[in-house]
């Protein structure tokens, strides 16, 4: 009998609490959601390089050049939609496979700041692309045409004649 | 509203907008394919542009010895099942031969000191050649005269072709 007199002997500012927390919550999700939706990265474009005969090193008798490398300006991020200076992101990298060699490695190196208000740091020495992600580079607000170099090593003669394919994702993170 | 109630809310804001900052925490992904394309090759090469070979005349009554020289030659290739033909430009005068004993590279099988024909025929000197970039075989060559041969003269020059190809 007690314990029921006491559970029904609310004050009334109680009451109104839950209905409150559930509008806060409420206005706390949309913002999550707004902000969850706003910064957006693009990475630009599909890389097809290959190797032949004309990559031996030193002609008939050597080896093939163990390492390949995306042109220069051919492999932009671009980072947009964040709320401004202050707004901090990092972006990680991995890759999925699609019938890779299992001797070849793939790299990713900035070899720029880009352009835009905001800044970059980080990545410039190269970053091995794993399976699993790896935090490349950072900065804060919009930047765009940040030049990234993409590198294929472990070429050598042993890996078979074939098309090998793998994708490559930047995943912007908002911090 | 009591005081205790005002204070709630405010853990409650507080915890609300904790929770709206926890949530900004976007991510949002994009991705390049890169399609790597190894193509087939086969090279060869002789490190030597020419190699001379002087039989001298024998002991009254025997044989001249056969002579060799030692040249070299580098392969690449990325292909598996490949062979090393051989053969000279045109006919050997009669009763002499010119051979040529290639090193094989490792996994491959060498077929020993073959005699090369003339084009178009050809023989396998080696043989299961699978990836490899080697410098620096040898390639040995035999010129292996009899005494019913003569004496050839002028000197004559064969033109040597070693190809690889699949077997």
């Amino acid at each position: 009998m007690i314990r029921l007199a006491a559970a029904g002997a609310r004050p009334r500012g109680s009451v109104r609490v839950p209905l409150l927390i559930g509008a806060v919550a409420v206005c706390a999700a949309a913002l999550g959601s707004l902000a969850q939706a706003a910064i957006s990265i693009t990475a630009d474009a599909d890389w097809s390089p290959s190797v032949g005969a004309a990559d031996l090193q030193a002609g008939p008798g050597s080896n093939l050049a163990a390492l390949k490398l995306s042109p220069p300006g051919h492999v932009v991020i671009e980072i947009t939609g964040t709320t401004g200076n202050f707004d901090f992101w990092q972006v990680d990298v991995h890759r999925v496979n699609f019938g890779w060699h299992p001797s070849l490695g793939i790299a990713v190196k900035r070899m720029g700041p880009g352009a835009g208000p905001g800044a970059v740091n980080g990545g410039l020495i190269p970053v091995d692309v794993t399976l699993t992600p790896t935090n490349f580079f950072s900065g804060r607000g919009d930047r765009v045409a940040i030049p990234i170099e993409v590198s294929i090593n472990g070429i050598s003669v042993a890996i078979p004649p074939a098309t090998y394919t793998t994708r490559v994702v930047f995943t912007v993170i908002d911090i | 509203m009591t005081l205790k109630t005002a204070g709630i809310l405010g853990l409650v804001l507080t915890g609300s907008l904790l929770l709206a900052a926890s949530t900004a925490r976007a991510a949002n992904n994009d991705s390049i394919v890169v399609n790597f394309q190894v193509n087939a090759f086969s090279e060869i090469q002789f490190q030597e542009a020419s190699v001379l070979l002087v039989a001298t005349p024998p002991a009254p009554g025997a044989n001249p010895a056969p002579v060799t020289q030692t040249a070299h030659y580098d392969i690449s290739t990325n292909e598996v099942g490949r062979k090393i033909t051989g053969n000279i430009d045109s006919g050997m005068p009669a009763n002499t031969a010119l051979r040529l004993n290639l090193t094989p590279p490792a996994g491959a099988t060498g077929g020993g000191n073959l005699i090369l024909p003339p084009t178009p025929g050809a023989v396998d000197l080696v043989t299961n050649i699978g990836p490899n970039a080697t410098v620096g075989l040898n390639a040995v060559f035999e010129f292996a005269p009899n005494a019913t041969a003569g004496v050839i003269n002028p000197s004559q020059s064969r033109t040597c072709t070693i190809t690889i190809i699949a077997q």
